[in-house]
């Protein structure tokens, strides 16, 4: 018999030689790149002179450049379909647990957009959005300016709620209250939401710059004209329109999948219970169904976040190279620069890196992308998180 | 149940139903457009009132007789209450060459002089026989020529006859089966302007599947290449990186060993860093390593082409332009090695103990025991790194500079950039890339399922 410790030691060689493989590229192509960007965000480097150490300039310049905030918010706005999307997967996933015959099939097809997402699907999408010929940018050639003013009021209103949200929820957790409020805890934030929606909406009627758009333009003044030089060329859509095509390729993609597996372990018998006591559709979903999905739901978010924070590459390469450009209202950083629409964080640094060759500022954007993602995740998991492991 | 309940629940289960298929046709309505657009003949796809029209392949054709046989022209604007057109007929054109059977072709010695009416008039040779406007001339009948087509000299004219009008052919080589004829004059000519009646000119639509979009679009950027670089290219990441994470998941799984749990958080918390942290620098590393290695070694081996076959360019040994650039950073995946682990933890334990007993090796465990009873985890990875691997852009758009290296989504944007006008190419190349990912997911549709939720939520 061999020796214990002699055993334990033959094991561990055997697990090292296990991982040296997988390792060996995770210290060359994750690890190791990871300290050496970190190094690159202190200096200035042009890839072809010999780098500088440049302190923390990077992160100065970062701080005063008007582009990267106004790309930080295009980011945030494209992020908004990520609430929208998983409200409609939920809603697709509950559809689709009823016993209902063909639901491979459907789900199948449901399926297919967010499987093909990629270059071929945004050239296809970068066609549909076309004036000329397009599905349908010929069909909806020009819009009525209510509906662009909702869409470019969505971020700020739901930012907004969200804080809304937050606060009577704080409220509730202050006063110790154990009653449950079924419909009321929801009420505040969404009937905040649709009211400033409303007012926006209103606001351009009566030809006022609605503080919900970053704009300087009222958009009173696009009546007739909106969306005539294509939906990608304009700037009022463009973003919603990637928005729209998100949603698309969203709707029935990894998301519907994860909530419809989570639905199908919740046991029946809880139903069962549940109907015996007579409890309502609302009371059955809020209680029951919304809880077990807690977990799915959180980590459908998180992900997506992360994805968010990430996202637009590929669309605004390919699509509309970057977005065209609009000027900003008086309150925002970007205060009368014009500055293109659909550039994204992710965008902006494939730009700086491999365009303008200025790799120190391109890896300091890229550290500040990675404490954004890190925060937003730390924060989710505080208060979301408990009961996940991912 | 009672009778009305039960329709009750047909009847929401009917409207469900409903639902979901306008749900489908919506997911669905953008690639068959996608396709229609793809078999369209025309590059300008017009737009038309009819719905059939907009969505079937298609074409409007112009159209006028002369002399008794359709010619495709192309509308003017209208002159003096006539219209002109242009003769837009693709046929052979001067200068372009045709092989054909000598009978088809009908020599003549033709001598055309002038009349003072200013007529052409056939010489009074004898046995002179043309055929012009697919009548028969005889000899001396006067017929009317357009001023260009003909001289005053006289020549010995072979003319072929084609829809439309007659185009005169030189001999170029002769065998025993076919003279090879030059194109030198044509009737009605390509790009010819005429004056016609309005009520001549005829338009119509033409249904017409263009199957050659797509060998145009095969040809125009090499999509040959680049479906092969991202055929080879998504094998190789495929097979390396269930390799590799498989044989770290078993170690993560099942073996003990100092450091396991702090190494596996380590992995566990990569998956957070966004890809543009660790790009930049990667990128560095190919962009420098080899004239780096090179001066180190003071060779260049390490910049120089290489080629396979002594013609098939196949990039550089390392670095930016090389297979090795492309492939390298996808073999080692921490969400592989995370996935295949949850999946590893849940597999009896009891059977390792079995097959130790029996004398198998660590290695000999994980190769006849765990792998075997792991295929579907294995193919779920496989499929997922395979259409990853697939559809990922960024980055091979970053470290191929050579054309010869563009994989597919590479060569399509690039497409793009040049066929920016001529959208059913675009589509029908985009068609091309789309087809392996829509098999595959066809294929290995469950695997996706169960892989999604193991990748998610088993923690």
């Amino acid at each position: 018999m061999v020796p214990r410790t002699k055993r334990r030691l033959r094991e561990a060689l055997t697990a090292y030689c296990f991982i040296l493989p997988n390792f060996l590229g995770f210290l060359i192509f994750t690890s190791g790149p990871v300290v050496a960007s970190l190094c690159l965000a202190f200096a200035d480097w042009d890839i072809i002179t010999p780098a500088k150490f440049a302190g923390i300039d990077n992160f100065r310049k970062l701080v005063a450049d008007v582009k990267f905030w106004k790309y930080l918010w295009n980011t945030a706005f494209l992020m908004c379909r990520i609430p929208i999307s998983m409200a409609v997967s939920l809603g697709m996933a509950m559809v689709l647990n009823q016993k209902l015959k063909a639901r491979t099939v459907f789900r199948t097809v449901f399926f297919l957009p967010s499987i093909t997402a990629g270059i071929a699907v945004y050239i296809l999408w970068g066609r549909l959005f076309n004036k000329d010929f397009g599905l349908l940018g010929r069909l909806l050639p020009s819009f009525p300016v209510w509906i662009i003013a909702a869409l470019e009021a969505l971020p700020i209103c739901l930012f907004l709620a969200l804080v809304v949200f937050m606060l009577s929820k704080l409220v509730l957790w202050a006063a110790r209250s154990t009653r449950d409020l079924p419909l009321g805890y929801y009420l505040l934030p969404a009937l905040g939401f649709w009211g400033l929606m409303v007012l926006s909406v209103v606001l351009t009627r009566v030809g006022l710059v609605s503080p919900f758009v970053p704009g300087a333009v009222s958009i009173a003044s696009l009546e007739g004209t909106a969306g005539t030089s294509g939906w990608l060329n304009d700037p009022w859509l463009a973003k919603p329109s990637l928005m729209m095509m998100g949603l698309w390729g969203a709707l029935g993609g990894f998301n519907m999948i994860l909530y419809l597996a989570a639905l199908q372990n919740i046991a029946p018998e809880l139903y069962e219970a549940a109907e015996i006591d007579g409890a309502s559709r609302w009371q059955k979903f809020r209680n029951i169904t919304w809880p077990l999905l807690t977990p799915t739901t959180f980590f459908i978010f998180v992900t997506s976040c992360i994805g968010g924070f990430q996202g637009g590459f590929e669309s605004a390469y390919i699509m509309t190279g970057g977005g065209p450009p609009a000027t900003g209202a008086a309150w925002t950083p970007w205060a009368g620069e014009t500055i293109a629409e659909t550039t994204t964080i992710s965008y902006y640094i494939f730009n700086n890196a491999y365009v303008y060759l200025k790799m120190g500022y391109a890896a300091s954007m890229a550290w500040f992308l990675f404490l954004l993602v890190f925060g937003v995740t730390m924060v989710n998991w505080r208060y979301g998180g408990k009961r996940v492991v991912y | 149940m009672s009778v009305e309940s039960e329709r009750a629940r047909k009847l929401i289960h009917g409207f469900w139903y409903v639902f979901l298929v306008l749900v489908g046709v919506t997911m669905v309505i953008p690639f068959l457009w996608m396709v229609s657009a793809s078999f369209k003949p025309q590059a300008v796809m017009k737009v038309h009132d009819s719905t059939y029209r907009n969505w079937m392949p298609g074409e409007d054709v112009t159209w006028v007789e002369l002399d008794g046989e359709p010619v495709r022209v192309k509308k003017l604007g209208t002159k003096e209450s006539r219209l002109g057109v242009r003769v837009v007929q693709t046929g052979p054109r001067d200068g372009m060459k045709v092989k054909l059977p000598p009978g088809e072709v009908i020599e003549e010695d033709v001598q055309f002089s002038r009349t003072p009416a200013g007529e052409w008039r056939l010489s009074e040779k004898e046995a002179v026989r043309v055929r012009l406007f697919r009548t028969r001339s005889a000899a001396g009948e006067p017929v009317t020529l357009p001023g260009h087509a003909l001289t005053e000299e006289s020549f010995l004219a072979a003319f072929l006859e084609e829809p439309g009008g007659w185009t005169r052919v030189q001999e170029q080589r002769r065998d025993t089966f076919s003279i090879e004829w030059r194109v030198i004059d044509r009737h009605p000519r390509f790009g010819e302007e005429i004056l016609l009646p309005p009520e001549e000119v005829h338009e119509e639509w033409r249904e017409k599947i263009a199957f050659s979009n797509y060998t145009k679009a095969w040809n125009a950027v090499s999509l040959g290449r680049g479906y092969l670089n991202s055929i080879v290219i998504a094998l190789i990441v495929t097979l390396g990186q269930v390799f590799t994470s498989s044989l770290a998941a078993y170690a993560f799984a099942r073996l003990n060993f100092r450091g396991r749990d702090m190494l596996f958080f380590g992995y566990l918390a990569t998956m957070m860093i966004p890809g543009a942290v660790t790009m930049i620098p990667v990128y560095v590393l190919f962009a420098k390593g080899p004239a780096t290695l090179d001066a180190l070694m003071s060779t260049n081996v390490f910049t120089a082409d290489l080629y396979l076959f002594k013609w098939l360019q196949i990039g550089k040994p390392l670095g930016i332009d090389s297979y090795m650039a492309l492939m390298l950073p996808g073999l080692f995946s921490a969400y592989g090695t995370f996935m295949l682990r949850q999946f590893f933890m849940s597999i009896p334990k009891e059977l390792e103990d079995a097959a130790r007993i029996d004398g198998c090796s660590t290695f000999g465990i994980y190769w006849n025991v765990i792998l075997p009873l792991s295929k579907p985890a294995l193919a779920t990875l496989a499929i997922f790194t395979f259409i990853g691997n697939w559809k990922s852009f960024m980055w091979p758009l970053i470290v191929c500079q050579s054309s010869s290296l563009r994989t597919l989504p590479v060569m399509l944007s690039y497409f793009q950039g040049e066929y920016n006008t001529e959208y059913q190419l675009l589509m029908a190349g985009s068609m091309m890339a789309l087809l392996p990912v829509i098999v595959i997911f066809i294929l290995g549709q469950r695997y996706f399922v169960s892989g999604i939720r193991l990748g998610a939520l088993k923690g």
